[in-house]
């Protein structure tokens, strides 16, 4: 048995073409939000406050009020993330990931403007755009947001996480490197940054050799994004892992043993079908 | 040699003073009140639940090296070791956490306020908007328009 010649593409194409379009629709926002705002100099934030109602003008606004003007007196009765002061949320920060600093930022208003005034955004954009200043033709430069480049904004720590958040599929989350290919062909999606699990990555760092087949992935384990050659590393440092059954034997006989033929999906083929089920129908084969 | 502390609330902890140098203030402070050391040095930051925690890590760490603070290492890569004391240290309730970081932060303990923000750093990254939310008893204080905005912002998360 070999793997099959004709495979039907037309459903990886249908989500290519899915993924180019909402990278040029942000782009395209996200272009004409900037000239906007370059053209009247009004930050969109508190534009559309200031739209939306003008009785919230003062809360609305994103800058708010400084975080550590509060008097002795009244501390305890604060909530904890007041009291605790900037820099100490800064060392506690500086252990997430990207992606997991960007869903802290979605807590409150105070947390954004911690979030959004980390060292790190700029150092992800310096590397991200590493020829802003010389106008070199950078391939990274053209093919990253579909070649638009940033334009120096009002308030610079604020538009470096939200430039980094808009291109953030392209960007690897542990070597901040980008993967910008204009062209599709075969490798296009080998080489994109894919999650990964972060309990597998923080495995690799400590030199774990082997997980078990059976690691409990807990569902509060996120995914981060990781370039191919980050992917490697960490698969190298530790490896996936099979059940005890399957080693020694060929490829095709694992993927028959544990995954449905398409014989047999055609004639059961429901929806809503579950996992049970399917590992029900692949114990029953006989020659198990 | 002794050096005695007093909590916020009045409590009185005698310890050594090797002990009590791990933390940079005290160790600045004795340096400058060598003549009049009769009476206790007060912490008006720190309580005397949270002051206990405190010496009872400093009795514990105080043969370890000093740990040069402005060594620049990006620690999301590297993970720091935990010896199983402190991994029992480190089972205390999440709002005692959060106060013996204040503690550590006001006292300027370096090493435990490292382990603290790790502990902190691990409970946060799990969590989802929400939750941290519930944690913190934080209100959500976006408008709708910013919350639109945010969350198509940061499709990157749903993922």
């Amino acid at each position: 048995m070999s793997l099959p010649k004709n495979v039907d593409l037309s459903g990886l194409n249908l989500i290519l073409e899915q993924i180019i379009e909402t990278i040029i629709d942000r782009t395209v926002e996200k272009l004409v939000e900037r000239t906007r705002n370059n053209s009247t100099g009004i930050d969109t934030s508190t534009q559309t406050a200031d739209e939306s109602s003008n009785s919230h003008t003062n809360s609305s606004n994103l800058k708010g009020p400084s975080l550590v003007t509060l008097e002795p007196q009244h501390k305890r009765n604060v909530g904890i993330e007041k009291r605790v002061p900037i820099e100490v949320w800064e060392r506690i920060l500086q252990f997430l990931y990207p992606s997991q600093l960007s869903r802290v930022s979605m807590v409150c208003r105070t947390f954004y403007e911690i979030v959004s005034g980390l060292a790190l955004w700029s150092e992800m954009f310096a590397k991200v755009y590493p020829n802003n200043n010389n106008n070199n033709n950078n391939n990274n430069n053209e093919t990253l947001l579909g070649g638009i480049k940033p334009v120096s904004g009002k308030n610079p720590p604020k538009d470096f996480m939200q430039y980094i958040c808009a291109a953030s599929f392209q960007i690897c989350e542990v070597c901040y490197s980008v993967y910008g290919g204009s062209d599709i062909s075969k490798d296009w999606l080998a080489f994109f940054p894919l999650p990964i699990h972060v309990w597998r990555v923080r495995a690799a760092a400590k030199n774990v050799e082997f997980l078990p087949f059976t690691y409990p992935i807990r569902p509060k384990d996120w995914t981060i994004r990781l370039c191919f050659s980050c992917r490697k590393m960490v698969f190298a440092r530790c490896p996936e892992s099979v059940p005890d059954d399957a080693r020694g034997k060929s490829l095709d006989s694992l993927v028959t043993k544990y995954r449905l033929t398409r014989n047999e999906i055609a004639p059961n083929h429901q929806s809503g079908r579950l996992y049970s089920e399917e590992v029900a129908l692949v114990k029953a084969r006989p020659h198990l | 040699m002794k050096v005695t502390l007093e909590s916020s609330d009045g409590q009185v902890f005698t310890v050594d003073k090797e002990v009590a140098e791990l933390s940079v203030i005290i160790k600045e402070m004795l340096v400058i009140e060598q003549a009049n050391q009769d009476h206790p040095i007060p912490l008006l930051n720190v309580g005397a639940v949270e002051l206990a925690k405190v010496i009872e890590y400093c009795e514990h760490h105080r043969n370890d090296p000093t740990i040069d603070d402005d060594e620049d290492y990006d620690s999301r890569k590297k993970p720091i070791e935990m010896d199983d004391w402190d991994k029992q240290f480190t089972i205390v309730n999440k709002e005692m956490m959060f106060e013996l970081i204040l503690a550590a932060n006001s006292m300027q303990v370096k090493p435990l306020l490292h382990l603290g923000c790790r502990y902190a750093a691990d409970i946060v990254k799990r969590m989802s908007p929400t939750e941290i939310r519930d944690l913190f008893q934080i209100d959500d204080d976006f408008t709708p328009e910013e919350q639109d905005k945010i969350e198509w912002e940061k499709q990157w998360t749903k993922l």
